[in-house]
């Protein structure tokens, strides 16, 4: 039996997409959600749909901003771009996130 | 200033209710079609590719109500969706509207007259009730002479100071 996918924490998918925006530049949902996909390994239970919720989130708090163009193959989608106060989020969200995986590696250690 | 322009962003959000969720329809169409082609360009024949897109999409429905809960304020969405039924019902029975408003005006205009008066009479009361002590009465005597004294004091109030009658203070003073 193969082990259940992850369930994702609660802001995590935004950290997840703030930093897919950082690494790839513009990039639209479907292209986001691949890009996730294949870094976690198909770890990851992430229906495709929820992602526009984060996106629409993150783009209210001026992080990121969306604007229609076309893609490569000539489809019509809206592609996003992370903004200069999204880059000083991601920071803030990594360290935080890197702090509390330390200690939670730390606690679930010991014994 | 930027929590200020996300709750900007959130309020009118919920205006502009019908041109987001417009947009969100366009974008997972563009979502499904741009995998569909991901998948076909892969080898995988269309119709499988398109199943396969709309099952790794999820529900459709529940994505574009996470959407709205994400931008808008959930609750007073929620609030305005539920006030839509009542205020249509009202304008149907036009009859009904009339009759449950104007018994409603004259009830609350009952009201405020009602509490007017007695709010006068019982709980602002006489301007003088804590200076008891000013308050005379003022009378002639049968025999023509003016007299002035004090209202009787309730028990345990302070023997009021001018008890005398009027006119032997007048005399006393002249």
């Amino acid at each position: 039996m193969t082990p259940a996918k992850l369930d994702l924490l609660q802001g995590t998918l935004d950290l997840m997409v703030l930093q897919t925006l950082e690494a790839m530049g513009a990039l639209h949902g479907y292209g986001i959600a691949r890009r996730i996909e294949e870094l976690s390994g198909n770890e990851v239970l992430l229906n495709q749909g929820t992602i526009y919720a984060s996106l629409v989130r993150l783009q209210q708090r001026g992080w990121i901003a969306g604007k229609w163009g076309v893609s490569d193959n000539n489809r019509k989608a809206k592609f996003y771009s992370i903004t200069r106060s999204g880059l000083r989020q991601l920071k803030a969200d990594r360290s935080h996130w890197e702090r509390l995986a330390a200690v939670m590696g730390r606690v679930l250690a010991g014994r | 200033m930027s929590a200020v322009k996300h709750g900007w962003a959130r309020l009118t959000a919920i205006v502009h209710r019908d041109v987001l969720d417009r947009e969100f329809d366009a974008e997972a169409q563009s979502h499904i079609d741009l995998a569909v082609d991901d998948c076909v360009r892969r080898g995988m024949p269309a119709r499988e590719a398109r199943r396969l897109a709309h099952l790794k999409f999820g529900g459709l429905d529940a994505a574009r109500q996470q959407h709205r809960d994400a931008r808008g304020l959930a609750w007073l969405d929620g609030f305005l969706y539920d006030l839509r039924f009542p205020v249509r019902a009202l304008r149907r029975d036009r009859m009904f509207t009339l009759a449950a408003t104007a018994l409603l005006t004259l009830a609350i205009a009952l009201n405020v007259t009602v509490f007017t008066i007695k709010e006068a009479m019982l709980v602002r009361g006489n301007p003088l009730a804590h200076e008891s002590d000013r308050l005379v009465y003022i009378g002639s005597s049968r025999d023509g002479r003016w007299a002035c004294r004090s209202p009787p004091s309730r028990p345990g109030a302070p023997r009021p100071r001018r008890s005398r009658p009027w006119h032997t203070r007048a005399a006393g003073a002249r």
